[in-house]
């Protein structure tokens, strides 16, 4: 089953004219009326819509995955606290709307199980898994 | 936004100065520091908008973007030309800041 998703802010418009030309069931912060929302919220909406959300700003979209990963096990909460995944994106020299649209078609028409996972595309490693480290179950509320 | 709008307030950054420039950024409400500055209105990030040119145009330094990718930058982000020079303008203020936000950003999509 294809992914629906959701583009985080700073995404452009036209990323998201893309997907949606290509087929895929995409919405964004913008179309939602939701600009200006802290990345907690974006991320708890996306979770809320059942959609994996897309962003560029892989730093804070890191921390948070990691913190919803850790805190939820801490609190015995893995089953309820749950995403539809995050894609992070890094578009650097060369790399146009189409080639990341391409990209993101290709994960989101064969994508594998999202609940609470990272992946990130860059042109040279293409999609990956970022992990969480789970060391820390030793840390409690 | 429309055509009619973007060209209204293109036809208007002729005349802006670099204070009118200045009055279109401002931080991030939720993120501290320079490297996080918006454009108004509940723009994209300066950071966004200048990585977007660098990968769009194939180029290495966004504030040498000519007038057709300035352009397309507007019309990718529905902004408008001249919030994407106000972009620019505050990146050549503030390149260390950026260039390190941009740089973080790669870091943690390519290097995990």
């Amino acid at each position: 089953m294809a992914l629906t998703i959701y583009m985080d802010e700073d995404v452009t418009e036209r990323l998201t004219e893309a997907l949606l030309r290509l087929g895929l069931d995409v919405t964004s912060v913008s179309r939602l009326g939701n600009k200006g929302l802290k990345d907690y919220e974006q991320l708890l909406i996306a979770a809320g819509l059942n959609r994996t959300l897309l962003t560029y700003n892989t730093e804070d979209f890191e921390l948070l995955h990691g913190a919803w990963r850790m805190w939820s096990r801490a609190w015995n909460a893995t089953t309820a606290a749950r995403h539809a995944g995050i894609l992070l994106i890094h578009s650097s020299k060369g790399i146009t709307v189409p080639d990341i649209a391409t990209a993101v078609h290709r994960f989101a028409s064969n994508p594998p199980p999202m609940d609470n996972r990272l992946f990130a595309w860059t042109s040279d490693r293409d999609w990956h898994e970022i992990l969480v480290p789970e060391r820390n179950d030793n840390v409690r509320p | 936004m429309t055509m009619a709008a973007h060209a209204t307030r293109d036809t208007l950054a002729e005349q802006a100065t670099p204070v009118d420039l200045k009055a279109m950024v401002k931080p991030d409400p939720n993120r501290p520091g320079p490297d996080r500055w918006r454009l108004v209105d509940a723009g994209p990030a300066i950071w966004a908008v200048v990585q977007h040119m660098i990968a769009e145009g194939n180029i290495d330094d966004a504030t040498q973007a000519s007038d057709a990718l300035v352009a397309r930058t507007a019309a990718d982000y529905d902004i408008t030309e001249i919030e994407v020079r106000a972009a620019l303008a505050y990146y050549a203020a503030n390149r260390t800041a950026i260039d390190t936000r941009i740089a973080i950003n790669a870091d943690i999509a390519g290097n995990h």
